[in-house]
């Protein structure tokens, strides 16, 4: 088995208004790995290489130990693969679509799907124009997942749904990725759908990945400082500070490499350190955005 | 470059998802032009005209109907990203949608132009108008197959609207253009039907055309690693 389900290195393409830049991704077998960025990052243009949809214009792209694009037809017999943008044949039922999808996929597990259709509370017999969105995006799941893929990736799969379907995917997504070793990789906006989910974090954002973690390690690394400062003179950043957020006597300032000297290091600036809190991985994905514009300008 | 062999297991198994999504239209068009034959049949110079237009049109609006919901609606409508995940690459979608097209339309085409044959050798319809009824029927099914082509390579529905058109207006050029050959017009009213070097050439040439338009567009599109 592979050490790794995804490889990109130094991938690149060109558009005439967005470029994709030097893209350097490793998601090793057996994680899921939330792919996160605001919209028209390049989340769908980097899955469209991985699945071999599309041709970069530099860089090398290994999936299941094979290269892409030359051998997506063989890569595709092993990869689950489900997009917000993708539909199902609106005039036939989700029976039709799961024995056309079973004819091609000797892997297809009818005991797995029938749990699924349970599971997603799904009507075989009714038309997919018949179904709301949320069921829609259940049935794509379903059949991606009932072929027992070796790698599931999945572009953004929960866009557009409203939150209470959002929700339901997400739970169910959730469980199911937790019931076997699977390799996933999940694209969204949306970091609370990622951080449910995921055990491995990628941001990207103007064509660029900008940091790669395991979720842990993003959620240790980040931390927000609450100060009370002796007064209200600026207070100047410190070693891993990324952002202060002055008012006053009281600051609030975030670290992406939080250790203990920090606290250490303002107390002995007679700064009282307040709290020191957790962030999410929204807030986590937001500093790092900022920080990473900053950089550029 | 041909990345990968061609998947023919995987090309059926597509050509037989579209059999299922649009075999009843096509069984639909089957029935009008039967009875489109059936009208041309009744006494009348009148019922003989409305049958060869309602025949003419139906023959089209099969064709159409193959193309736009196969090829153009399949793209608007996103269901080929679902195809996209398969396990296929570019030319065996081609192939697919090409040669699947065909054999659908054909579904709809062969049973009409039998049938119309029939009814014309059980008729009094002239028999000499035969070749010409083989003939126009061939013309439309090469007029399907370089739209299928030219939907499938461009993958716009705009030039497909445009090359629709124009192959309808050719086709009333056709129309003229064959009346017009000496060997067809003489035997037109004829009793029994006339195969002659000038009729037999043009079906070669339809067949030609046909098997040209398949070739092309296979390679064209084998030339695509990518869908996108």
């Amino acid at each position: 088995m592979n050490e790794f389900a995804i490889q990109l290195h130094n991938v690149s393409k060109h558009f005439n208004y967005f470029d994709l830049k030097n893209i350097d991704l490793a998601l090793p077998t057996g994680q899921i790995m939330g792919f996160v960025g605001a919209n028209g990052a390049g989340k769908s243009t980097t899955i469209r290489i991985i699945m071999g949809l599309m041709q970069a214009d530099s860089g090398d792209v290994t999936v299941l130990g094979q290269s892409q694009p030359q051998m997506q037809t063989q890569i595709k017999h092993n990869v689950g693969f489900s997009s917000e943008e993708m539909r199902l044949y609106g005039a036939k039922n989700l029976g039709w679509h799961m024995q056309f999808i079973k004819s091609i996929y000797p892997g297809w597990d009818d005991a797995y799907a029938k749990e699924l259709l349970q599971r997603f509370d799904l009507n075989l017999e009714q038309n997919i124009k018949q179904f709301s969105k949320g069921q829609h995006i259940k049935a794509q799941l379903l059949l991606v997942l009932a072929r027992k893929p070796r790698l599931l990736v999945l572009d953004e799969p929960t866009t557009g749904l409203d939150p209470v379907a959002r929700q339901e995917v997400n739970n169910e997504l959730a469980l199911i990725l937790k019931d076997e070793e699977r390799t996933v990789l999940f694209s969204s906006h949306n970091t609370a759908d990622v951080e449910k989910i995921s055990d491995q974090i990628t941001f990207i954002d103007r064509g660029s990945i900008f940091d790669s973690n395991d979720k842990e390690t993003f959620l240790e690394n980040w931390r927000r400082l609450q100060l009370e400062l002796p007064s209200d003179q600026p207070l100047l950043p410190i070693g891993n500070i990324v952002q202060v957020e002055q008012q006053g006597r009281l600051a609030a300032v975030i670290t992406n490499k939080f250790t203990a000297d920090i606290v250490q290091a303002y107390q002995a600036q007679n700064i009282k350190v307040l709290a020191v809190e957790s962030l999410s991985l929204e807030e986590i994905f937001l500093a790092n955005v900022n920080l990473r514009r900053q950089g550029e300008r | 470059m041909l990345t990968s062999k061609i998947n023919t297991p995987m090309i059926v198994k597509l050509i037989a998802k579209d059999w299922h999504l649009y075999k009843k239209f096509m069984l639909g068009y089957c029935a009008l032009g039967v009875i489109a034959a059936g009208i041309m049949t009744l006494p009348t110079d009148f019922s003989f005209h409305l049958g060869v237009v309602v025949l003419i049109t139906v023959l089209i609006g099969a064709s159409a109907h193959v193309l736009f919901a196969s090829i153009v609606i399949e793209k608007k409508e996103s269901q080929l990203s679902f195809i996209m995940g398969l396990p296929i690459n570019v030319t065996d979608y081609a192939l697919s949608k090409l040669l699947g097209g065909i054999a659908i339309y054909l579904t709809c085409w062969l049973p009409i132009v039998l049938v119309t044959l029939l009814i014309f050798t059980f008729s009094p319809i002239p028999n000499g108008l035969i070749p010409m009824l083989i003939l126009c029927a061939l013309e439309i099914l090469v007029g399907t197959v370089l739209l299928l082509s030219v939907g499938i390579t461009s993958g716009s529905e705009a030039v497909t609207i445009v090359t629709m058109v124009i192959i309808n207006l050719l086709f009333n050029v056709f129309l003229f253009a064959v009346v017009r050959l000496e060997g067809i017009h003489l035997h037109m009213a004829a009793e029994t039907a006339v195969f002659n070097q000038t009729v037999m050439s043009l079906i070669g040439a339809g067949v030609l055309i046909i098997l040209l338009i398949i070739a092309v567009t296979t390679y064209i599109k084998s030339r695509k690693v990518c869908f996108l």
